[in-house]
């Protein structure tokens, strides 16, 4: 009965959360494309959105729910691998233009074969759990079961990425790998396997992120479902900083939150001017991102 | 070189996000004075075939439910087609995606209906036909008139299509959303005599025109919201949440949405989730039930939709008496290019019927127009002829001062996630000014021609 968990403020925060939390997870897909290889893919919304027709279709078949969820994911997996063999092997080291034209160019082959391929007709997922909000006292407390389901696997994501990089050894040559691929190629890492991990592993978590959101959106799973939560997890990544996961994270988080208040207090026809307004602003402040450590050089 | 290599694609990836944000968030304004090629004494017409086209969304936002319309009015001519077609001539229908003017990144058409509609003036096209949308639509006209080129029964209830004075060759079609809008008000104020009556519509022409017939009509909404397309897009129709808990913080009981189905979805769904059931009033073009539940199917409670009461200016495919039933049925299943799986069991959609029904209005326009004529005897015909036998519920008329289009309807509910079906049966007719009367119907569209059937 408490009146401050079911007051505007409160649900703004919670639902804030609820969707930041999505933006960080695009985010840190990003940063972990760009940390591994240096490109910032503009497909990383319609590599996982095929990766999830690819398996959610299956629901077709008379799957079930989960079963589906991880071809999804392993198809996630294959689709960021084999577009690193096949396409993006190539464009190391070629002028930073290069990459950004041919991935939006994949991206609007990939949103336009789904389109021929499933239709551009909205894929109702089954929702595992209920979306609808507790009630205290009668009024909507700003969390469902679903909404938790979301926030707890965007953390656990989260910690098993910052797991994978930190503590194991795996993880300690895809940060090699990134930093110095020579140095790291003569100790006897293979740098070009840990490359496609790092697209793999980017779009297996940008699979997870497209299930999140088609199932809680209720616009199904379209061709163009991460179109929209792209462009604000590219936001949070180029203000938090691409080299900086934490900073993706938090900063997914923070828009997600100040968004939410914009859309209540304000006007949500104003969240799409608010949120190209935070990045132009900490582009101008901190055109290396908010947590990206100021590099060092020795003259 | 490391730092200034990231500034550079920081500040390349933010201008490509800025310029789709702007595009996004813009409205096209472009005029144009495209030439016009004589190929023939008619534009588009030669002694076997008519080319006409149309811009419809194919891809984006609003291609859920609505690509289906036009393909349906296809269906219609492939159908005339395998009939020798009109007067020996087969008509030939270009459709050109133009995402509704709304580029996402997705778009796999040219999101500029400008664009497109040049691309169909070059061909030539006789006239587009059932091009879809407002804005869209509102942008092509002067380029349109411009070329002489007819812009007939544009797919959208706005009251833009009826200003003979300026533009001589643009028709409507459908009733509009301000007459629409009366025959709402008309029903909250008999079923709902003292609800609270709020109001959420897409801030342009559809959404205006919507609020002014329920202004119109005596209903005066304690909350009026209006929504952009571009955030509702980028957003994933997430941006119309704050409007559904504003709302419900305002105790309203009765909300009338103008929303296309994409919006209509994620109003259901953000009421569905805050646990708010008003009793929903939904515009005609954003009810379908089937592109509605689309996102809901599956989900373990009832479409959102069902109870909801929208407006009909068709048959509903409940009314089994209904002649043109079997028919579009008929057509449909001989469509193997468009509806492949289309079966004697499917569902007829909202969006499918009504390209039916404009499809059949053209094609009985070109028959009532004789084996020769010319764009501008055409258009006399159209505006001199009464239509009785198309698949409406009131005749299709025209006036030399009237390009409105059909005037009447019936309320209708949603009975499931594919049926909607008469609230009571009653036909009600008004007109796009604030004072014109609602009144029950006198007269009734019926039969198939013979020639068609």
């Amino acid at each position: 009965m408490d009146p401050i968990l079911t007051s505007r403020i409160m649900s703004d925060v919670l639902g804030g959360l609820t969707n930041g939390v999505v933006y960080g997870l695009v985010a840190l897909s990003l940063v972990l494309v760009w940390r591994s290889t240096g490109i910032l893919n503009f497909a990383q919304g319609a590599m996982p959105m095929f990766a999830t027709y690819v398996g959610m279709g299956l629901l077709s078949y008379h799957l079930s729910y989960w079963p589906c969820v991880a071809i999804s994911i392993v198809a996630g997996f294959a689709v960021g691998g084999v577009t690193e063999r096949v396409l993006v092997r190539g464009l190391y080291g070629k002028p930073e233009i290069n990459p950004i034209v041919v991935m939006v160019g994949f991206l609007i082959v990939l949103e336009g074969a789904a389109a021929a391929i499933w239709s551009t007709k909205p894929r109702g997922l089954p929702n595992p759990f209920s979306s609808i909000d507790y009630q205290i006292g009668g009024k909507p407390f700003g969390l469902s079961d679903f909404s938790v389901f979301e926030i707890i696997t965007a953390v656990a994501v989260m910690v098993i990425i910052a797991s994978l990089f930190r503590f194991t050894k795996l993880g300690l040559q895809l940060r090699a790998s990134a930093l110095s691929p020579e140095v790291s190629r003569l100790l006897g890492v293979r740098v070009g396997r840990m490359l496609t991990l790092g697209w793999m592993l980017s779009t297996g978590v940008g699979t997870v992120t497209t299930i999140l959101v088609a199932s809680n959106y209720f616009t199904g799973l379209t061709p163009q479902v991460m179109d929209g939560v792209f462009a604000f997890g590219f936001i949070a990544a180029a203000v938090g900083g691409l080299d900086s996961p934490v900073g993706a994270i938090i900063s997914g988080i923070s828009i997600g939150i100040i968004l939410q208040f914009v859309g209540d207090y304000f006007n949500s026809n104003d969240i799409i001017l608010v949120a190209l307004l935070i990045l132009v602003v900490s582009l101008m402040v901190r055109p290396n991102g908010l947590f990206t450590r100021s590099s060092v050089r020795r003259v | 070189m490391q730092t200034a290599r990231r500034r550079r694609l920081a500040s390349t990836g933010t201008a490509m996000l800025l310029c789709v944000g702007l595009v996004t968030s813009g409205t096209s304004l472009m005029s144009a004075g495209a030439s016009t090629k004589r190929v023939a004494k008619v534009p588009g017409v030669t002694a076997r075939q008519i080319t006409i086209g149309a811009t419809v969304p194919l891809t984006g936002i609003a291609s859920s439910g609505y690509s289906d319309a036009a393909k349906a009015a296809n269906a219609v001519f492939r159908y005339v087609n395998s009939k020798s077609g009109v007067f020996g001539r087969k008509i030939r229908y270009i459709q050109k995606d133009d995402c509704y003017g709304t580029p996402g990144f997705g778009c796999t058409g040219v999101p500029d209906t400008v664009s497109q509609t040049k691309a169909l003036l070059s061909l030539p096209v006789f006239a587009t036909v059932g091009s879809l949308g407002t804005p869209t639509q509102d942008s092509v006209r002067s380029l349109l008139k411009s070329n002489g080129v007819p812009q007939l029964f544009v797919n959208s209830g706005s009251t833009d299509w009826n200003n003979v004075g300026t533009y001589p060759g643009l028709f409507g079609w459908q009733i509009n959303y301000h007459a629409e809008g009366k025959i709402f008000a008309s029903y909250i104020k008999s079923s709902y005599p003292q609800a609270n009556t709020c109001f959420l519509g897409q801030a342009d022409d559809f959404g205006s025109d919507g609020l002014a017939g329920v202004l119109a009509g005596g209903i005066a909404p304690s909350d009026t919201q209006l929504y952009s397309v571009g955030a509702l897009v980028v957003s994933s129709g997430a941006s119309v949440g704050p409007y559904v808990a504003k709302f419900q913080a305002d105790k309203c009981e009765v909300v009338v949405l103008y929303t296309i189905p994409g919006a209509t979805d994620a109003v259901l769904g953000a009421a569905l989730k805050l646990g708010y059931s008003p009793h929903w009033v939904i515009s005609n073009v954003g009810s379908d039930p089937v592109t509605v539940d689309a996102p809901f199917a599956g989900a373990p409670f009832p479409d959102p939709e069902i109870g909801a009461v929208s407006f009909s200016y068709l048959h509903t495919t409940s009314d089994t008496n209904n002649p043109w039933l079997a028919w579009t049925k008929k057509v449909l299943l001989a469509d193997k290019v468009d509806f492949p799986s289309f079966t004697a069991t499917s569902t007829i959609t909202g969006n499918m019927a009504n390209g039916i029904g404009w499809g059949v209005s053209f094609v009985e326009a070109l028959k009532a127009a004789g084996k020769n004529f010319t764009r501008a005897s055409f258009i006399k015909t159209l505006t001199s002829t009464t239509f009785n036998q198309t698949p409406s519920l009131t005749p299709l008329r025209y006036g030399p001062a009237n390009h409105q289009g059909l005037n009447g309807g019936y309320l209708t509910i949603v009975k499931s996630a594919t049926a909607l079906a008469p609230l009571n049966g009653k036909i009600y007719t008004t007109d796009a000014t604030n004072s014109g009367p609602v009144v029950p119907a006198t007269k009734f569209s019926a039969g198939i021609p013979s020639w068609l059937r």
